[in-house]
């Protein structure tokens, strides 16, 4: 009996496509695409370098700079920039405000990090099983969500902050409620992605080899909504610091002995008539972080977006 | 008004109150069972035994959460047809025994002057410097025009707002100017003043805080503009208007402009809630006795109703403007599906 090869075996397997050199370039990933739309803009890349300087400066040079920012100096308060070796003053119980700077940096970074993970996170979860379950999970995660933006985020973020004030005087604490109260944009955003991609015929093609839901969500879908979950987060970033500062300064958020950069310039609201520095310093430091990562974020926007694509270069 | 739209309106509605009372159980929810109002009265020494207790029965305290929530929801609205809205609102009283919605009225008018003159003065902002930039894309006025906004993005609301009253007052001293950087209006003169007087005051003291917090807030209502804009300069029907002669300055204009507006409708009304969170904080910057103070007091005080009344009052402004953008929306583009 002679087994005839079915059709399946009859298909020449196909390794890497061949290059068509004549015609075109070699295929890139969309991903690949936008990393090299990002690296050519000037603008972009100078936010992003702008950025890495000051967060690699805020972690290295406490190290070698002379004043910590929990060792006051007790001959020196109040002191202008530039006077006993204090490169931009000190506060009225001596501490360094440079040093303050650098810690406040790094302590807003932390904030940043940790809200920004935690609202990516629930915000992809959240968006993915409603846009790819719909139905009954859609309905009621999607009004969910809608009761969530009924109340002001500033305000949910006060109402949360002044019942746990011992969670919210920490940088690690804010930035937990912000992720926690933050994630409902992205999920709106990731569930309107979902609900066309998952008509797809990619998708398809992986349920029709037996691919999981989980499989298909992680692997094939999230990947394709990459752009908007990586403009979210850099947007959101911004947003955090912003919002950082609001609370501080309403009373709500960072406390003594951690530090912030708006625990720093709420307090030289204060002292803007006495002692500047104390408030405009600060505030151009949050200016220039904030302006960087929102650049980056329109970068990457910029970097993704259709319109701008060459077919070749 | 067709009759789809008839339907498309109701159905907006009845989900705007669904919404609405879903918000108010999660945070009368979250208030009553997180305050303790009488945390103030349990601080004081030699208290008489059982004072706390006879408190707790006056406040209604000792009653179970579901029914203390169906109390308040029932005496939330009242039908008057003397007033605008047809409905008045009762949030119950405070710990002072003074009622919720009275002092709401009077906070929330101070605070609307602000915010609606704010709006108004935002939305013109970034129409024209929007359609500005938007037309004279990659010229030096759009070039200008970008790094202004994202500066003004990357401000905190307060940061800005402080030094805004700065420089008033800088001017003040030096240039002789006379801008109001503190109050909402000037101190005692409701007492003794005029009816226009105190409009004058008033009117004086609201140039600052609303040109702040308008700057902060049509920032990024600019961009959007822009890329509206650019999108419909793109767009097939306006190269055809002018591939048939008619005149730039008029494609733009008739064509151009008229569409370009109808997204920044939907923007307006999601920021709405962020424009209420930027006014609190302004506020705090120009000494205003508004919604922030309130709100500050309230929670200062865990005074359940004071606060639950509160937060209820920004939703339904959040929910009313987002009600009516939604229905502006579909008026001005004919394409949305009324489903």
């Amino acid at each position: 009996m002679t087994v005839q090869p079915s059709e399946m075996q009859l298909v020449v397997p196909s390794g890497e496509p061949e290059n068509d050199t004549e015609f075109g370039t070699a295929s890139r990933s969309q991903f690949r695409q936008a990393v090299s739309r990002f690296t050519r803009s000037w603008m972009s890349m100078t936010a992003l370098t702008v950025f890495v300087l000051i967060v690699a400066t805020a972690y290295i040079a406490p190290y070698i700079y002379k004043w910590k920012f929990n060792n006051p100096d007790p001959t020196a308060l109040s002191v202008p920039p530039g006077k006993q070796g204090h490169i931009l003053g000190t506060d009225e119980t001596g501490f360094d405000l440079l040093a303050r700077l650098f810690r406040g940096t790094q302590r807003d970074l932390l904030i940043i990090l940790v809200s920004t993970s935690i609202a990516v996170f629930i915000g992809i979860i959240v968006g993915a099983v409603a846009g790819y379950f719909g139905a009954f999970a859609d309905n009621v995660l999607m009004r969910f969500v809608d009761i969530m933006l009924t109340v002001p985020y500033l305000v949910i973020l006060i109402l949360a902050c002044a019942k746990y004030p011992n969670t919210a005087g920490t940088a690690l604490g804010i930035g937990f409620l912000f992720g926690l109260f933050g994630w409902m944009g992205l999920s709106r955003l990731v569930r309107a992605q979902f609900l066309s991609l998952k008509e797809r015929e990619f998708v398809e093609a992986a349920h029709a080899m037996g691919a999981s839901n989980f499989r298909i969500i992680f692997r094939h879908l999230i990947p394709n909504a990459l752009s908007t979950i990586l403009v979210f987060g850099t947007l959101f970033a911004a947003t955090s610091i912003v919002a950082e500062t609001s609370l501080t300064y309403l009373g709500y958020g960072v406390k003594p002995p951690d530090t912030s950069l708006g625990l720093l310039v709420s307090r030289g609201v204060d002292a803007v008539n006495t002692r500047s520095w104390l408030f405009y310093y600060p505030g151009l430091l949050i200016l220039v972080i904030v302006l960087a990562v929102n650049l980056v974020g329109e970068g990457i926007r910029n970097a993704f977006d259709p319109r701008n694509n060459r077919v070749r270069d | 008004m067709g009759f789809p739209m008839l339907i498309f309106t109701l159905k907006r509605f009845l989900n705007s109150i669904f919404v609405l009372l879903a918000a108010s159980f999660i945070v009368y929810m979250f208030a009553a069972s997180q305050y303790d109002p009488l945390q103030k009265l349990r601080q004081q020494p030699q208290l008489q035994p059982g004072t706390i207790e006879r408190q707790a029965h006056l406040l209604g305290l000792d009653r179970p959460l579901l029914e203390r929530y169906w109390q308040w929801l029932s005496h939330l609205i009242r039908f008057d047809f003397h007033s605008i809205a047809f409905i008045r609102f009762n949030f119950g009283t405070d710990v002072n025994n003074t009622s919720v919605s009275t002092q709401l009225a009077t906070r929330l008018e101070i605070t609307m002057r602000m915010v609606l003159l704010a709006i108004v003065a935002a939305i013109i902002i970034a129409i024209i410097a929007g359609v500005i930039s938007g037309v004279r894309r990659d010229k030096p006025i759009d070039f200008v025009v970008t790094i202004l906004t994202f500066m003004l993005i990357a401000l905190p609301t307060f940061f800005f707002a402080a030094l805004l009253k700065q420089g008033a007052i800088y001017l003040n001293q030096h240039a002789g100017t006379d801008f109001k950087t503190t109050g909402d209006e000037d101190f005692g003169i409701s007492t003794y003043g005029t009816h226009s007087e105190i409009l004058h005051s008033q009117l004086l003291h609201l140039i600052l805080p609303t040109i702040s917090l308008a700057l902060i807030t049509t920032a990024a209502w600019i961009r959007y503009q822009r890329a509206s804009m650019i999108d419909v300069l793109e767009a097939d029907y306006l190269r055809l208007a002018r591939a048939k002669g008619v005149r730039w300055p008029t494609v733009v204009r008739r064509h151009g402009l008229r569409n370009a507006l109808i997204p920044l409708t939907t923007v307006v009304a999601i920021d709405v809630g962020a424009l209420f969170g930027g006014a609190i904080i302004t506020e705090r910057v120009y000494v205003w006795h508004g919604m922030g103070e309130y709100l500050n007091i309230a929670l200062g005080a865990q005074d359940i109703n004071a606060v639950v009344g509160w937060v209820m009052v920004s939703a339904i402004f959040v929910v009313a403007f987002n009600l009516f953008a939604d229905l502006l929306y579909a008026a001005l583009d004919p394409r949305i599906r009324l489903a």
